[in-house]
């Protein structure tokens, strides 16, 4: 005969914490590094853009 | 490369897998009959792990690829799987930090398991530095390819450190010969969050590379710009 599982694991402390702690860091870690790669490529693309747009001036 | 209507099915699949593999992890798969509820970070950091050794596995070939071929792409995809590599490690780390504070009593221990990671971790991230410092972006490719080769070496002794030594950890439950030690729910659970997780990191590397790419072509202007 199996027991019910302990919500708490036998240990007395509420889990539930823990469980939203780690996935709420690792939403935010992910986010985080999602935006950064974002923002870091259009930085580079409008540095590319702006370089392009100074060498056709000065070409004219 | 892959085109943007793929990186964006990439995306969205990664979306899907995540919310799918929440649902599997939260509301399919049974408590755990000796951890309980608190077990359920295992969905989460199990398949955090497993996919940096993916990515430091990617770093592996195309550093091996890079210094056969001195390909640039290669050099690219190494760069960016590293730095996606030392995310996902930092993210696993953390998470079975918070899982081992409920169960084992304690944030943190000098266990083998948990050595081994923190050093991966650091040895990829002094290769992130390496790339930083060196001015030469040929020569710090290089240097990276060599120090990428190494620092994966870590992960096969990372996978036996709880054979090798007397650990806290538990043992291999996925990557192990025979059969999975997982309970069936649990490993559909375990399962549709690595898929999930795997396509993440597809669409964070597709995302990764274009910055690279974008980071040539204005080299390549200044280049054309200074001749």
């Amino acid at each position: 005969m199996g027991a019910e599982p302990a919500e708490d694991g036998g240990g007395g402390v509420n889990p539930w914490p823990y469980i939203l702690a780690a996935y709420l860091l690792a939403a935010f870690g992910l986010l985080c590094y999602l935006v950064s790669v974002s923002r870091r490529t259009k930085a580079m693309r409008a540095q590319v853009a702006a370089l392009k747009r100074f060498s056709k001036d000065t070409m004219r | 490369m892959i085109g943007r209507g793929l990186e964006r099915a990439l995306g969205i699949l990664a979306v899907i897998g995540l919310l799918a593999g929440l649902y599997a992890g939260f509301l399919y798969a049974p408590p755990d009959a000796v951890q309980g509820e608190v077990q359920r970070i295992m969905y989460l950091h199990v398949p955090l792990i497993l996919v940096s050794y993916l990515a430091f596995f990617v770093v592996f070939v195309t550093s091996i690829l890079y210094l056969a071929r001195r390909c640039e792409r290669h050099d690219a995809i190494a760069h960016s799987s590293a730095e996606i590599g030392v995310l996902f490690t930092a993210l696993a780390i953390a998470a079975g930090s918070i899982w081992g504070r409920p169960t084992w009593g304690t944030w943190w221990t000098w266990d083998a398991r948990l050595t081994t990671t923190t050093i991966l971790l650091l040895i990829f991230i002094g290769y992130l530095m390496l790339r930083a410092l060196v001015d030469d972006p040929s020569r710090g490719a290089t240097f990276s390819a060599v120090l990428g080769i190494i620092g994966f070496l870590d992960v096969p002794i990372i996978h036996m450190s709880v054979v090798w030594w007397r650990t806290l950890h538990q043992p291999a439950s996925v990557l192990r010969p025979g059969p999975s030690t997982v309970a069936p729910d649990m490993q559909v659970a375990l399962y549709t969050n690595l898929a999930a997780f795997v396509l993440l990191y597809g669409y964070f590397l597709v995302k990764r590379v274009r910055l690279e790419e974008a980071r040539w072509e204005l080299s390549r202007l200044r280049m054309e710009g200074a001749a």
